[in-house]
């Protein structure tokens, strides 16, 4: 008898585990929470922005977005930032403690430190019944519509149009001829890849531009400074343009120019749209030619309004479309001389209309 | 007690049974000697002889200039770290410190966030928080006896958590152009940090040599207890050691700011291994009590001239990390070759 009782709890637990796989390589899996959307009352969210920290311009960005959507619900007591400062475990465990208190109406725009951290944060806010939106990172393979209508959407930046438009702009400041290097992101960053793609797209319409070489240096300035003035030494005269995938490592590279005395001489183009970059564009005898916009008051304030949308059921989350889902933002204009004096500051958010949720939808994410 | 100093060389002998072996044949007896740091410069050299063939312009007054810049702030790193790890400590703080240092020097020198305006008085500032910094690391270490490893972890943490509480929107800029012109200024065609640099390795090189703290240092780092039972005051001198690595990192901190004309909070990524590792390489031992602030100063340059000579060399980004790595291993086992037979322990 005992035996038995034993075999058959088995038995069930196996079914009971087999189910439970199949409802996971299932294509749609509906979560725990019974209802197909939220029931929140908006008085009752609490919404939580994720990210490394506000010693970063673009964080500093992002948290203005996301508080701008707060304070156009005028819930700003309820409105938290969360700082992982770049540590994964830190992240996961922060948000694990906010759902513990807050349940099912909390509200989480998260930007995953690293796309390994993403599957634990969206199974912990499924089992809660909170809702979710994701910038930037996830594993491949990995997609809200195959996953959870608590994982309302992803949502990034395309570098590939970031790269091919700025890289446009200083081959033409360049007069269409001459040399250039370039200075890459962390290498198995997608955005670094991207971002990278599309400046070789450019080099592909400016057959008068060579590309000399390219290094990472790793997101940083001081890095940026110190390998473009190797290269300086390197390669000389030669070098009439520098392309660099993120402001920081062009603004050092910038400096490395001036103490090279070749400021002026040698164009310089990034992406991201820091306040510096900014400057150093208006300003004729940098050098600088152009920068992106800051995507980030967009990415924080478009992103919370999704998942509180989700979390109050204005929208379904299982209904929407895939490029719904899993997009890219609508890719902006670049900021050169001609228009830098006019660009908003990154954390002015008063663009975004957040009653519109879709309206800087760009290319799904495949 | 009254210790008579002499110059640390003197005592810096080999085994006995050598000894005699090295005074007939002066030569080696400089080579073989533990105070010039041989095996560092025999690695730099063996680096210069690779690039002669694989791109010359490695070895041009240009490209020695910029490895001489880019040395500068790890060397002044190097020199302040040197004391704590003679005296078998470390200190992993150093990021964390130039992250704060460099945050209030940037905002104390005129620039486009805060009104003051201290001028090169923010240089003493940027020290000071440094020290301050180190004075905290070393008083837990030596008085309340916690291990340097896990207090300079806190203390690498809270230097970032001042710098990013001094971070407002956007990182300050350096408007002050007589701060900016001690890192860009030339003087015999080096920039001044360089300057700066050399000077703080001369007044390591006297510290190390020809003061009581110095010598000391190497006496704790070979034998706590010996030191201990000799009358040393231990405690004062290691809690000393973290001040002075304190206000060294916050002076590299003053001079990448001066470098890069931004207060960053990431101002040192990546330094702590270029500096633990130069000063490995250099031939200064972990465990303490042998190596010294010439050895640490060769092992950073050779460190940066990897950096620097990968990039001259084309080699691509994506196998660069793996090679730099592999190098470092193989220079640490060249330095540390005649180590190698000693009753030694390893950490």
């Amino acid at each position: 008898m005992y035996h038995t009782r034993l075999a058959v709890t088995g038995v069930s637990v196996t079914v009971a585990t087999l189910a439970a796989s199949l409802t996971a390589c299932g294509a749609v899996d509906k979560g725990t929470a019974a209802s197909d959307s939220g029931h929140c009352k908006p008085s009752a969210v609490t919404l939580v922005q994720s990210g490394r920290g506000l010693e970063n311009e673009y964080y500093v960005a992002v948290n203005a977005g996301a508080r701008a959507f707060a304070k156009s619900l005028g819930v700003q007591g309820k409105y938290q930032w969360i700082a992982s400062g770049g540590d994964s475990s830190k992240q996961l465990s922060q948000i694990q403690s906010i759902l513990a208190k807050g349940g099912k109406c909390v509200v989480l725009n998260v930007d995953p430190n690293e796309s390994s951290v993403l599957p634990a944060i969206v199974k912990a806010v499924d089992k809660s019944g909170a809702w979710l939106v994701t910038q930037w990172n996830r594993p491949n393979g990995m997609a809200p519509e195959h996953e959870s209508a608590h994982w309302a959407a992803h949502m990034s930046v395309d570098g590939v149009p970031q790269g091919y438009a700025t890289a446009k702009a200083l081959f033409k400041a360049m007069g269409g001829k001459g040399a250039i290097v370039a200075l890459q992101g962390i290498l198995d960053n997608a955005p670094a890849q991207e971002r990278f793609q599309g400046l070789k797209k450019a080099l592909k319409e400016y057959p008068g531009i060579t590309l000399l070489a390219d290094q990472t240096a790793g997101w940083d300035r001081t890095k940026g400074q110190n390998v473009t003035q190797t290269y300086l030494t390197k390669y000389g005269r030669k070098i009439t343009g520098i392309w660099a995938a993120n402001d920081s490592m062009g603004l050092g590279a910038l400096e490395a120019v001036k103490n090279a005395g070749r400021k002026g001489q040698v164009k310089i183009a990034s992406i991201d749209g820091l306040a510096e970059a900014i400057d150093q564009i208006q300003d004729p005898s940098s050098g600088y030619v152009a920068t992106t916009p800051s995507t980030g008051a967009a990415q924080g304030g478009l992103g919370m309004a999704i998942a509180y949308a989700a979390a109050t059921g204005h929208i379904n989350p299982d209904k929407e479309p895939q490029d719904h889902r899993s997009f890219y933002l609508k890719p902006m204009p670049i900021i050169t001389r001609a228009n830098a004096s006019a660009v908003p500051s990154p954390t002015d958010a008063t663009k975004l209309d957040f009653k519109d949720l879709w309206s800087q939808n760009g290319r799904p994410i495949k | 007690m009254n210790v008579r100093l002499e110059p640390a060389r003197a005592h810096d002998r080999r085994t006995p049974g050598r000894t005699g072996h090295a005074v007939s044949r002066p030569v080696r007896s400089v080579l073989g000697s533990h105070t010039v740091p041989t095996p560092a410069l025999s690695v730099l050299a063996l680096i210069c002889l690779v690039m002669l063939f694989v791109n010359p312009a490695f070895l041009s007054p240009g490209n020695a200039g910029a490895v001489a810049e880019q040395s500068a702030v790890p060397a002044v790193l190097a020199v302040g770290l040197t004391f704590v790890i003679l005296m078998g400590g470390i200190d992993l703080s150093l990021e964390g410190i130039m992250a704060a240092a460099s945050m209030s020097t940037a905002l104390l020198v005129a620039n486009d966030h805060s009104g003051m305006n201290l001028g090169l008085w923010a240089i003493a500032v940027g020290c000071a928080v440094g020290a301050v910094l180190g004075l905290v690391a070393g008083t837990t270490v030596a008085l309340l006896r916690v291990p340097s490893f896990i207090v300079t972890i806190g203390t690498w943490q809270i230097g970032l958590g001042i710098a990013q509480l001094l971070f407002g929107e956007t990182p300050p800029r350096v408007t002050d152009e007589s701060f900016r012109g001690l890192a860009d200024s030339k003087a015999a065609g080096l920039p001044g940090i360089v300057w700066i640099a050399l000077l703080v390795v001369a007044l390591g090189l006297v510290l190390q040599h020809y003061t009581r703290f110095g010598r000391y240092a190497y006496v704790i780092g070979g034998s706590e207890e010996t030191a201990l039972l000799s009358g040393v005051p231990v405690r004062r001198y290691r809690a000393a050691s973290f001040v002075l690595a304190g206000a060294t990192a916050g002076l590299a901190a003053v001079m990448a700011t001066a470098r890069s004309g931004v207060g960053n909070v990431g101002i040192a990524t990546g330094l702590l291994f270029t500096t633990i590792a130069g000063v490995v390489i250099g031939g200064t031992f972990l465990t303490g009590g042998r190596g010294g602030v010439l050895h640490s100063l060769v092992g950073v340059i050779v460190m940066v001239a990897i950096g620097n000579a990968m990039v001259l060399a084309g080699i691509s980004s994506y196998v660069q990390q793996a090679v730099q790595g592999v190098i470092v291993v193989a220079a640490a086992s060249i330095t540390l070759w005649r180590a190698r037979e000693r009753m030694r322990v390893i950490k």
